[in-house]
């Protein structure tokens, strides 16, 4: 009764001593006391008539008191234990409980294994050198029982080391943690980085231990450790998408086959090599036929998959899901073109032949006559657009060779915002009216232009050949991109035929990229070909040449080196263009049960921020039913509302969002809805890496101060802890701090001075 | 006079004028818009399997007089020196996407040539080919070889009529089909990308580059059409 009256036992109240939590400082304590008793005693100073002083100094001690009692509650009383035994340390040990653990190399399981090496002798010696915690960790991190130690599963779909080492190091308060010992096969399967961790735990004076399981080498296997693709595509662009493979003991080629839901599209095979990483690149049409099955495919889900190859085993790591969103609406390009030229019809075939871009062309045939193609209605007919609005619809445009002069003021200024506000792409062609030689000097146009008109680059038009030679910074940009290794795509174009025809560019403004130059000769500087820049929220390029069409007829006809630059020159261009609401989960493909992040970004009619708009979303799960998300207003983040969702189910998922302008500012109205999609599937990542990474723990046990065993074995690692036990000097006490805010005592007695008080006022006639 | 009749003259006043403006669109001062990128206007230089008068090089002035007309009523910066380019000779035609050739006589590509003439098209060239009619028979023999050849050249891609809808007719001048000078009466045959549609090379049977020298002895309204159908295709060419 005494012990639950006081919490704890007596015997602790003798070995500690009782204190506060947050203490006050004594004069203050006694000084605080008083001026409540002096606060009570005047508060009954109406009703002294009729107390007798006995009586009032009763009320006033009980209320006191009470009071007292109250604000050492809020304060935290706590019962502090000193420790003083050297062994008084805590030795967490963590045990992977991930699925990885579950693999076996034909013997016991991983997590087998480590259970046995932490046998009951293993425990007890650890023991020695302080208090062992056990802990499992994987999605998370828990506490184990011993006894519970043998019903450990290896169920965790991911292995979260780094967040895992953190943990155990924060969850062991008011005694210190010595030393934590790692049984795990040492890949964290989350992008955490446990080497910092493990610093971090060091630095708090416990030192991290690695003892690795699983072994390196075990059988043949080909894993899909990585793949790389588009978020989102257009329905009908071609899509490339990287494969990374890893193989081990096996010496044939290996099979990588890709699938649109069920429906098989095409396969690459990767050559015999040894043992190590290889890369696959698919390509293939979004939403359409494959190379070799033409049938459409409803899904946006596509499957890596490689099939079962050299008496492969573990299968787990030959599959990989994604998602690539399919758009319907196209990339809409202005291209404005000052004369016919065969420069104009080559980069608009090339256009016209991806399904990417929608190219309205208005080429200037005469006076006041204009051969418009692309564009179904009738708003291009007198030529170039007067409205932010009509224009407002292009995420680009091309200026083609054609001279300042055709643009009043105000369709420069049109230009201008289009850029700058609306997040448009602008290109100008080289050309005789191009840049100086067309009047763009000094017009807000050439504000945007990545490079200096006027000066020397206001010289005359050089029809002479020349190489587009790339810079260092070129040979990585994605528009020049014909091959992902960068000194292989310097080659490429190395070997590009010669152009001809420059405006003379002298000079690239601060802040703009050169990609590509004429290179210096003859006492003549170089001269810049491409350079790129971005201005405000759209991004501008300009290209100096007048005849890239050589680069198609000079080349062999299967050669794509023109489409492709020009494809991702537009593309780069258009980037930048934003839509007045977009919608976007945070990933393609979810597993069941993972928080999925919605977020809208929403513009208003001028392109501007709009942080007061009613966002919602719709998502359909796979059976049809449809939940209804209010997207909030993120604080401090312009224009971007943000809601989460858990999927409860395998399958497609699709977001329906809406958003409604308010009256005020910016034009009201309901924006156009868009649409977004994910997957949910049951899937671990556990199996990409299935061998134990000896590496990966060799440097998280030297970040954390530990040994490091990849054997399985733990003896190493237990005669480090238990030496540095024995050889450890407690410099300070350890202290056990017990709350006793909520000791039934001390509720008890509050009351009772509020019942006692209670008493005499009723006696006195006061209540 | 009766007003009803009156706005009747008026009506189709506007409609003569309207057809008029429509059928000759060229501006009026077409030499003074910006010219900008140059075009040339090349002859193909190729070998005919039959000795008549006419081969590749046929009346070379009516390439020039064309170069001339486009000059004159189009914006198109035309380079009017003449300019050969030899089929057997690659590095020279890739220079030059827009090529024209004719002849009076049959003609066999060599292997080496027909595989020139299939990649420069597939590259992206454009070619513009024009049966010179040999007077002694009328008979469209170039017409004949080059239907016959672009089907040997081009299995893989389309080879067929040109529709008179086609935007080549469009394109500049407004012209109801491909216009006919001398010479048998054949539609235009054309090679067509497979994949894109594009025109890749045209060919007609009336003689049009007879039309663009305008003998004394041809009717001159043809000889204009002809004209207009030579600026079309090169606005074709330049356009598409």
């Amino acid at each position: 009764m005494l012990d639950w009256l006081i919490k704890y036992a007596p015997a602790d109240y003798r070995a500690g001593e009782l204190g506060l939590a947050h203490p006050l400082r004594p004069e203050l304590a006694v000084l605080a006391l008083a001026g409540v008793a002096l606060l009570m005693w005047w508060l009954y100073r109406r009703e002294a008539p009729r107390l007798t002083r006995a009586r009032r100094f009763a009320l006033v001690a009980f209320r006191t008191i009470g009071v007292a009692l109250l604000i050492t509650a809020v304060l935290g009383p706590v019962l502090r234990l000193r420790q003083k035994d050297d062994a008084s340390g805590v030795i967490a040990v963590a045990i992977d409980a991930s699925k990885s653990m579950g693999l076996s190399a034909g013997g016991p399981s991983r997590l087998d294994a480590a259970r046995d090496a932490l046998s009951a002798s293993a425990l007890e010696r650890l023991s020695k050198a302080g208090q062992v915690r056990l802990f499992a960790f994987g999605n998370a991190v828990r506490p184990l029982d011993a006894a519970r130690l043998g019903a450990l599963a290896a169920g965790d779909e991911a292995t979260h080391l780094a967040a895992g080492i953190k943990d155990i190091a924060q969850s062991v308060r008011g005694v210190p943690l010595e030393a934590m010992l790692l049984l795990t096969d040492g890949v964290d399967t989350t992008g955490g980085d446990p080497e910092a961790m493990a610093r971090y735990a060091a630095g708090r004076g416990t030192a991290v231990h690695a003892v690795g399981f699983g072994g390196v080498g075990s059988g043949p296997d080909a894993a899909i450790t990585a793949v790389r693709h588009p978020r989102a595509a257009q329905a009908g662009s071609l899509v490339e998408v990287g494969v990374s493979v890893a193989r081990r003991a096996i010496s044939g080629p290996i099979e990588v086959k890709l699938f649109r839901g069920d429906t098989f599209i095409k396969d690459v095979e990767l050559p015999p090599q040894g043992d190590g990483p290889q890369t696959a690149t698919l390509s293939f049409i979004a939403g359409g036929g494959g190379d070799q099955n033409s049938a459409e495919g409803a899904s946006s889900t596509y499957r890596i998959e490689i099939p079962a190859v050299g008496g492969e085993k573990l299968l787990d790591n030959n599959r990989r899901d994604f998602r690539i969103d399919l758009q319907e609406s196209r990339v809409e390009v202005l291209f404005v073109e000052g004369s016919p030229r065969h420069e104009f019809a080559f980069i608009r075939r090339c256009m016209s032949d991806d399904k990417v871009f929608k190219v309205v062309t208005l080429l200037r045939l005469g006076h006041d006559r204009w051969y418009t193609s692309g564009d179904e209605g009738t708003a291009l007919a007198n030529g170039f657009p007067k409205t932010a609005e009509a224009l407002g619809r292009f995420k680009a445009i091309i200026l083609s060779d054609i001279e300042a002069a055709q643009f009043p003021a105000d369709q420069q200024k049109l230009i201008s915002d289009f850029v700058s506000v609306r997040g448009g792409g602008l290109l100008m062609l080289g050309g005789t009216n191009s840049f100086n030689l067309g009047g763009w000097a000094d017009t807000p146009v050439a504000e945007l232009l990545p490079v200096r008109l006027g000066g020397a680059s206001a010289g005359a038009f050089d029809a002479g050949e020349f190489p587009f030679e790339l810079t260092k910074e070129g040979t990585e940009h994605e528009i020049l991109a014909l091959a992902s290794d960068p000194a292989e795509n310097a080659s490429q174009w190395h070997v590009m035929p010669l152009l001809k025809g420059l405006n003379p560019l002298y000079s690239a403004k601060p802040g703009a990229h050169v990609l590509a130059q004429r290179p210096a000769s003859g006492g003549s500087p170089a001269q810049v070909l491409l350079a790129v820049q971005d201005v405000g929220a759209g991004r501008v390029a300009a290209f100096a040449s007048a005849n890239s069409w050589r680069w198609k007829m000079l080349k062999p006809a299967a050669d794509d080196s023109f489409r492709r630059f020009w494809s991702q020159m537009i593309r780069w261009l258009a980037a930048g263009s934003k839509e007045l609401l977009t919608v976007e989960p945070d990933v393609g493909v979810a597993d069941v049960g993972q928080q999925v992040t919605i977020t809208a970004q929403v513009l208003d009619r001028a392109h501007r921020p709009a942080n007061s708009a009613t966002v919602t979303a719709k998502v359909k799960d796979p059976f049809g039913h449809i939940d209804e998300l209010t997207l909030p207003w993120v604080l401090g983040e312009e224009g971007v509302y943000r809601a989460t969702y858990r999927p409860n189910d395998v399958g497609d998922y699709e977001i329906a969002a809406t958003a409604e302008l308010p009256a005020a500012g910016g034009g009201a109205g309901v924006l156009e809805p868009r649409t977004a999609a994910f997957s949910a599937v049951r899937s671990s990542p556990e199996f990409s890496h299935p061998d134990l990474d000896g590496a990966a723990l060799t440097r998280i046990a030297e970040a954390g101060e530990g040994t490091v065993d990849l054997q399985g074995k733990l003896d190493k690692a237990i005669e480090a802890i238990v030496a540095h036990a024995s050889n450890r000097k407690v410099a300070a006490e350890a202290i056990d701090e017990r709350e006793l805010r909520d000791a039934p005592l001390l509720l008890l007695a509050i009351a009772l001075c509020w019942f006692l008080e209670w008493i005499v006022r009723r006696k006195t006639g006061l209540a | 006079m009766n007003p009803r009749l009156i706005l009747r003259a008026l009506a189709l006043l506007a409609c003569v004028l309207a057809n008029a403006s429509a059928a000759d669109p060229a501006p009026r001062n077409a030499q003074q818009l910006v010219q900008t990128g140059q075009f040339f206007f090349p002859r193909l230089q190729f070998t005919c399997t039959e000795n008549l008068p006419d081969k590749w090089d046929a009346w070379p002035i009516g390439d020039q007089k064309l170069r001339d007309s486009l000059k004159a009523m189009t914006n198109i910066n035309v380079l009017v020196d003449p300019v050969v380019v030899n089929l057997a000779h690659p590095d020279q035609l890739m220079q030059y996407p827009f090529v024209f050739m004719t002849s009076e006589a049959h003609f066999k590509l060599s292997e080496v040539d027909g595989k020139n003439l299939r990649e420069y098209l597939l590259r992206g060239g454009f070619l513009l080919a024009d049966d010179c009619v040999w007077n002694q028979t009328n008979e469209s023999l170039f017409y004949a070889s080059f239907c016959s050849e672009m089907k040997r050249l081009f299995p893989d891609q389309v080879v067929r009529e040109v529709p008179d809808d086609h935007e080549i007719y469009t394109c500049f001048y407004k012209l109801e089909h491909v216009p006919w000078v001398q010479g048998e009466v054949h539609p235009a045959m054309g090679v067509f990308d497979h994949e894109t549609g594009r025109l890749m090379a045209l060919c007609t049977s009336g003689d049009i580059h007879c039309g663009w020298v305008g003998f004394q002895n041809l009717n001159q309204e043809y000889c204009k059409d002809s004209i207009k159908m030579g600026v079309n295709t090169v606005v074709y060419c330049l356009t598409h």
